[in-house]
């Protein structure tokens, strides 16, 4: 497998374990004109969401509306709120996945998910704006992209920077406990209502694990005029 | 030159489009070569290619000849009072010959001449007949395709002189082949007989047509070609031995490839039989001197091989065979994955289901009808035939060389192998189960062949049920669409078919009112001792104005009119009655009737009601009405 496989279907490399491209000559991939960006062994192991899942947050196994989106809907403090739409769990493949995009720094490897985020946006959140969630200036700093931004740059929908994040933070977020993070205000800002005023907004984030990011985007978005809020996130965890 | 264009543009001239695009577009698909380029040249080289072939595909007979030499190149084929087999000539052009007998003596002398044997007959050249009708099948093009442009006739008692054998390795093998099926012939009861013949030596002309039509209408016959299975499993039982003996696996790769042209010699070259060998060749070819640890996708293989063949003939386009091998073979290539994935009884439900879908554009396309038995049939009896029929045969095969008739018990087994035939015969012959839709048009090709195309991967990509199901009912709405177009449509029509003899006349009234034939030619038996009788002489009912109801999608008639009794003018119309439902045949009436009208009468009534008209009458079908001018005043005939 690792040497370079002649007149195989693809070339170059896979962006998760960067073997090179072996990828078969299937149905899936003959009328496909997109180049692929991962091997058939990892596009195996993507921790796709199918079947059931909650319908206002994608949290899979759920057929119903699942408890944590109850408990929002009853503080409703984003009333105008649409869903979240996620593609993949959160496992282990996942998460070695997403520490080497994000801490290492490795804002290419995105394009191996564009195809399916823009698939997912054409078709839930057809016309709304895509606002990607900001980083802290300082973990900005840190890690030279904001990830969120590059899957928002990945729809090919001209996407609205709306969103600010003041400087005053504390620890990385995964370092929090649940309730710490629900409690945790991130001070999100709207410098310029003026541009998401009226219209649908889709707040685009890498990860959806209690929803406290992206539902208080959503709730400042609302306030500064947004006509209703959704998300779309690569995980649910 | 202009004759081989003309058939070009005027036939089949879609598919060299559709073949050629898959191929081109797979190769730019590798986006290794300049997008286009790689696609353009691969055009270009089979442009030119074609027309090299074209240009030097010329007869070096005039036609006038009476006297032909050369080299017996087929093993003789037997029906009724005469031979048939292709002659080489010493130019390398081959000429079919057909070689009528005039004693029983002759016939049995006849069966030693084996392919090699350089021999010099007298007779007379003709030309093969072209389609004369619509629909028909033109021998012409079919030979022409074939290298052939002559017929060759061996009439009259004569001294056959032959004076030399080929010592050529293929006519070796081709003598010997001659020679293994003459041994089925004699050790193997007819029908496993003949089942023998075309699964181990390629021969389907051992196998009566009846059950050889059997077969092609559930579309079953795929099982009977020698194919990809026949040589994996060859391949592989030498693999095995050779390895038992002790030698190394590079060993084993020379001699399996060696053996691989002796195989497919031996089992008549058929296309599907060159795909098969000449993919295996090149994938042991790619792991002996291939550069090491370099993976060949296994359809890469069978576009090169399908190239390649095409670069020897293109004539290999029009082929049925050819079309169906590859495109079945790359269909399963190409959902392999998915049916992994699939597990053991999904898969086999589906490899059952999606090769007649993905076959079924041209399946109509050269047949105009498919069976609805065709997947039920191909998911029961493709694996019994493949795994529990074939290794048997080829056991009893072994036998004969050890003993001098099939032991007892396995008449058991022969007598099922009977059993499963007329099982065939009798469901191919359900004329409900079969949806006859006439010849699609190139949108209606277009239309299924995207159908099944965007059904299939949808199917592979396993998320859009949406996608599935609506391309299904786009397939059914075309079909539907196809099925009652002929009653939409306001233009009658009326063909007169050549059948030999007189004419076969077929009125479809517009709107698909009524469709009635008249007369439909037909063979005189001249009582001929029995060896000189023809298993199946040819009937122009079935070979003509049967397969022109296909090819208009004629699924009823509502009246046959058998104008007088002559066999030569209304034989062909028994096979008609037998095979088409229609409501009554006319007969003129008269007060007495010789025997063979009799006959005639008796074998239309087991299948139609017999309405006997006389002049003066007339009779509306839909809003036309049809006069009888004759026979007038009852008793007296023509
Ligand atoms: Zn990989
Ligand atoms: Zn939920």
């Amino acid at each position: 497998m690792n040497d370079s496989s002649l007149l195989s279907f693809a070339r170059g490399y896979c962006l998760s374990c960067g073997e090179r491209l072996q990828t078969s000559w299937t149905y899936n991939n003959l009328f496909a004109w997109r180049a692929a960006h991962l091997c058939d062994t990892c596009t195996g192991q993507l921790p796709t969401i199918t079947g059931p899942a909650c319908p206002e947050c994608s949290a899979p196994e759920h057929v119903e509306v699942c408890a944590d989106c109850l408990s929002w809907r009853r503080r409703s403090e984003d009333v105008r709120w649409v869903k979240n739409v996620s593609l993949f769990h959160y496992d282990d493949w996942m998460q070695a996945w997403t520490a080497r995009w994000k801490f290492r720094g490795d804002a290419v490897m995105a394009a191996a998910f564009y195809y399916g985020l823009r698939r997912a946006y054409r078709q839930h959140f057809r016309g709304f704006v895509p606002v990607p969630v900001p980083l802290a200036p300082l973990r900005m700093q840190e890690r030279r992209f904001n990830q969120a931004e590059v899957l928002a740059a990945g729809l090919k929908v001209p996407y609205v920077l709306a969103l600010e994040r003041p400087e005053r933070e504390g620890g990385k977020q995964s370092k929090q406990t649940k309730r710490e993070r629900l409690q945790t205000v991130r001070g999100f800002t709207v410098p310029a209502p003026e541009i998401i005023s009226g219209r649908n907004v889709l707040i685009i984030d890498d990860i959806y694990t209690t929803g406290a990011t992206v539902r208080e985007s959503a709730q400042v978005l609302e306030a500064a005029g947004a006509a209703s809020t959704a998300s779309l996130t690569l995980i649910r965890a | 030159m202009t004759a081989p264009v003309g058939m070009l543009l005027g036939g089949d001239f879609w598919v060299w489009g559709i073949i050629w695009l898959c191929f081109g577009a797979g190769w730019i698909m590798l986006r290794r070569f300049g997008i286009f380029a790689a696609g353009a040249a691969l055009m270009l080289l089979f442009a030119g290619s074609s027309w090299y072939w074209m240009e030097h595909n010329d007869s070096f007979f005039e036609g006038t000849e009476t006297e032909i030499t050369g080299t017996v190149a087929s093993p003789l084929t037997y029906d009724g009072g005469r031979a048939r087999f292709d002659l080489r000539t010493d130019q390398g052009e081959m000429v079919p010959v057909t070689w009528w007998f005039d004693t029983e003596e002759e016939l049995q002398q006849s069966k030693n001449l084996l392919p090699g044997e350089q021999c010099r007959w007298n007779g007379e050249m003709k030309e093969p007949s072209a389609a004369g009708n619509p629909g028909g099948f033109s021998y012409q093009t079919y030979l022409y395709w074939e290298k052939m442009h002559w017929l060759f006739t061996v009439e009259n008692s004569q001294d056959v002189e032959c004076f030399a054998r080929s010592t050529g390795a293929v006519d070796n093998l081709e003598r010997l082949r001659a020679r293994e099926m003459q041994r089925i012939e004699r050790f193997f009861p007819e029908q496993a007989g003949g089942l023998a013949g075309s699964l181990l030596f390629g021969d389907r002309a051992s196998m009566t047509g009846e059950v050889e039509e059997a077969y092609r209408s559930l579309g079953l016959v795929h099982v009977l070609v020698v194919s990809g299975m026949h040589v994996a499993i060859v391949s592989g039982a030498v693999f095995f031995l050779l390895k038992r003996i002790g030698v190394t696996k590079e060993r084993s790769y020379t001699v399996v490839l060696c053996l691989l042209p002796v195989y497919a010699v031996l089992t008549g070259g058929a296309p599907s039989v060159l795909r098969a060998a000449l993919a295996a060749g090149f994938f042991i070819g790619w792991q002996k001197w291939g550069p090491r640890g370099r993976r060949l996708d296994p359809v890469i293989i069978l576009l090169t091989v399908m190239g390649a063949m095409l670069i020897l003939n293109p004539g290999y386009l029009f082929h049925i065979g050819f079309q169906l091998s590859f495109l079945l073979s790359a269909h399963l290539l190409l959902c392999r994955k998915r049916m992994a994935a699939a597990g053991k009884w999904g898969n086999m439900v589906w490899v059952a289901g999606s090769s007649m879908l993905v076959s079924l554009p041209v399946i109509l396309w050269s047949f105009y009808q498919f069976s609805l038995w065709n997947v039920l049939i191909n998911f029961l009896f493709a694996p019994i035939l493949l795994f529990l029929v074939l290794p048997f045969l080829f056991l009893n095969y072994l036998l004969s060389f050890v003993i001098a008739s099939p032991p007892e018990i396995f008449s058991l087994v022969f007598s099922g192998i009977d059993w499963m035939h007329e099982l065939f015969i009798h469901l191919a012959g359900m004329s409900w189960s079969t949806v006859r839709l006439g010849k699609p048009g190139l949108i209606f090709t277009a239309v299924y062949a995207a159908g099944c195309t965007v059904f299939v991967t949808a199917w592979n990509k396993n998320v859009r049920k949406t996608t599935m199901y609506l391309s299904a009912a786009v397939m059914l709405a075309a079909a539907v669409w196809q099925w009652t177009a002929p009653y939409t449509d306001g233009r009658g029509r009326v063909t007169y078919l050549d059948v030999g003899q007189g004419d076969s006349t077929v009125i479809e009234l517009p709107y698909r009112q009524g469709v009635v034939v008249v007369d439909g030619g037909g063979q005189v038996s001249f009582n001929d001792e029995e060896w000189k009788e023809q298993e199946e002489p040819f009937d122009p009912g079935e070979a003509v104005v049967a397969e022109y109801l296909k090819y208009r999608g004629i699924r009823k008639l509502d009246t046959v009119v058998a104008t007088h009794g002559d066999a030569d003018h209304v034989n062909g119309l028994k096979y008609v009655v037998e095979q088409v439902p229609t409501d009554e045949l006319w007969y003129g009436r008269s007060a007495q009737y010789e025997a063979g009208e009799q006959e005639l009468l008796a074998a239309f009534d087991e299948h139609t009601d017999i309405r006997l008209v006389e002049g003066g009458e007339s009779y509306r079908i839909g809003d036309v009405s049809f006069y009888v001018l004759h026979p007038r005043g009852g008793a007296t005939r023509f």
